[in-house]
């Protein structure tokens, strides 16, 4: 239990660490943006700081960073932030894209032989019953796919594997964020005023610096 | 044979993850084959000590000494008196590879095939048990899985060949001296029938189970899932939580885009409320330390003694557990300029990162 919540602790930070540092770059970046700009650079910070915590070792954060620096003026965002490495990493679905689709075709004439042979030996009550769970799970998947970042290739066991640790980042992404927006919330409230200056911010990194420092 | 495969099984299994075979399926039959030779193990050994041994002896005596002794092993093993029936209900899942491989053997090894056959037979005699047939599948699968993994081997090979012949030998003359052994087999039904299928068959029910110990974990992380049984309801559950969550992110940023016009995340300002709350929640870890450290410097903006050392102590902190100094934070906090402001940073960030 204590290496689980450690663990989380130090994604959390290292979450953090890499939005607000993101959200920094994309502000001097672009001066004045309106709420939806706004929304769309904090939002787009926190995906590639969620993604990168994984160091492009999942399908999802790979294809997530893909996909943002997919347009162009977020290209250069990207780079600018991270490393090349995960851009680099996009060539990787492609091959295994290919091999998926050798193994589609395969399943498809498999199934059509199973489904034969299991029609000689039970019923044929029996095998719809089964053919319709099994499509409503095929449906399900489908959805699943649509869902998880670069799901679409993928086979049963990784894409479930890549839906469990995607949901463990989103839930870091989330936890960060919310308490992030209510203390942005309490310190409206509070009416104090803000003191903008990346000086504070660097004196909070160093301080987490030295927290991960204590704690690793 | 059965130690061959327990032998093969524990050096190796990887190998049987390439075959698709989940180890749990496999566990489970070696375990159950385990305890039937055990059982009968027992009750033969005597008997067959001072039959076989000689004679196995005398024959393989021109054999590879290694192979020799696994030889001597398997032909020991009681459930050899499966693979006689093995042989006799399915049309050759392993037989058509293993009996070309034992053609040649036979030619190397006749004199101890003869052996091997009285053998068999005088077990058989004996005991007259004969396992049911998924379990002599399931066996002569191990067999063809033993094959496989030594492959080019000539060892392996031979041994295999040996056994092959041993089958077809028993196949010809005990068909009918059968009884069911004494456990129920029925783990092993879902053992593979004969046919090259019965392999995808295997592979696929490895592979379901692989995935249902994955949907356990899924099941642990999404709430609510415990009370859906079956696949399709736990994906929905899956589903629907990974939407909620993606569309709170959404909700969030959108949240913070509206409440900060100038996207300045400086976060003293965003925990200066959390404050309080955190401190009432539980006691504050905080020793007052020296302000010796030079990035606080850099921290102030006015001179705060107090405020310095609060934030100093967060690094510090960690390792003291019980502090004494909620007196000074009270202190610092009803101050409520904007300079000690800065001090509740780091613990707030703590905090929240708690």
């Amino acid at each position: 239990m204590k290496a689980r919540t450690g663990y989380s602790t130090s994604l959390k930070q290292e979450f953090l660490k890499k939005w607000i540092k993101g959200i920094r770059i994309y502000s001097n970046f672009k001066k004045d943006m309106n709420i939806l700009e706004r929304k769309k650079a904090i939002k787009l910070s926190a995906d590639l700081a969620i993604a990168s915590t994984r160091n492009a070792s999942t399908r999802w954060s790979r294809t997530l960073t893909a996909n943002i620096s997919k347009n162009e003026t977020n290209k250069i965002f990207v780079e600018q932030i991270f490393s090349d490495s995960e851009v680099i990493k996009k060539e990787a679905p492609s091959r295994l894209m290919a091999r998926s689709n050798r193994i589609a075709s395969k399943k498809i004439w498999r199934r059509s032989h199973i489904t034969q042979i299991k029609a000689r030996k039970m019923g044929p009550y029996a095998v719809k019953a089964r053919s319709i769970a099994k499509k409503l799970v095929k449906n399900r998947t489908k959805v699943l796919k649509s869902l998880v970042p670069g799901g679409e290739n993928m086979d049963g066991i990784s894409l479930i594997k890549e839906t469990l640790d995607y949901i463990v980042s989103l839930r870091v992404q989330v936890d960060v964020m919310r308490r992030l927006a209510s203390a942005a919330e309490n310190s409206t409230r509070l009416g104090l005023s803000s003191k903008c200056s990346v000086h504070w911010l660097q004196g909070i990194f160093t301080v987490l610096d030295h927290w991960c420092a204590m704690v690793h | 044979m059965l130690r061959c495969v327990a032998q093969s099984t524990a050096s190796s299994p990887e190998k049987y993850a390439v075959m698709g075979m989940d180890m749990s399926v496999l566990e489970r039959q070696r375990a159950v084959l385990q305890r039937l030779c055990q059982q009968q193990q027992h009750s033969w050994q005597l008997q067959e000590a001072a039959n076989i041994n000689p004679m196995i002896h005398q024959n393989m005596s021109n054999l590879h000494p290694a192979k020799y002794d696994q030889c001597l092993d398997e032909i020991n093993f009681p459930s050899f008196a499966i693979y006689g029936r093995e042989q006799q209900q399915h049309n050759g899942f392993a037989c058509p590879e293993l009996t070309s491989a034992s053609v040649s053997a036979v030619s190397n090894n006749s004199s101890l095939t003869k052996h091997d056959h009285h053998i068999d037979s005088s077990m058989l005699k004996r005991e007259g048990t004969v396992s049911n047939s998924t379990r002599k599948r399931k066996a002569e699968f191990d067999v063809e899985e033993d094959f496989k993994d030594k492959g080019a081997e000539r060892e392996a090979g031979e041994i295999q060949s040996d056994i092959t012949v041993k089958t077809d030998r028993e196949n010809s003359t005990n068909n009918s001296s059968k009884e069911s052994i004494q456990k129920p087999d029925y783990i092993h039904v879902r053992a593979r029938r004969g046919q090259a299928t019965d392999s995808h068959s295997l592979a696929e029910r490895a592979r379901r189970e692989k995935i249902s110990k994955k949907m356990k974990y899924l099941q642990d992380l999404v709430p609510g899932c415990n009370k859906v049984t079956g696949k399709a309801g736990m994906l929905d559950e899956i589903i629907n939580y990974v939407q909620s969550l993606q569309k709170q992110v959404e909700f969030l940023s959108m949240k913070l885009a509206a409440l900060n016009p100038r996207l300045d995340f400086s976060i003293d300002n965003f925990f200066s409320k959390e404050i309080p709350s955190y401190i009432a929640s539980f006691p504050m870890q905080l020793q007052v330390a020296n302000p010796t450290s030079l990035q606080y410097n850099a921290l102030q903006q006015g001179g705060i003694s107090c405020g310095v050392d609060m934030g100093m102590s967060p690094s510090q902190m960690l390792p003291q557990k019980e502090g004494s100094s909620s007196v000074p934070i009270t202190e610092v906090y009803h101050d409520s300029s904007s300079a000690h402001v800065i001090s509740y940073n780091s613990y707030c960030i703590h905090d929240m990162l708690d």
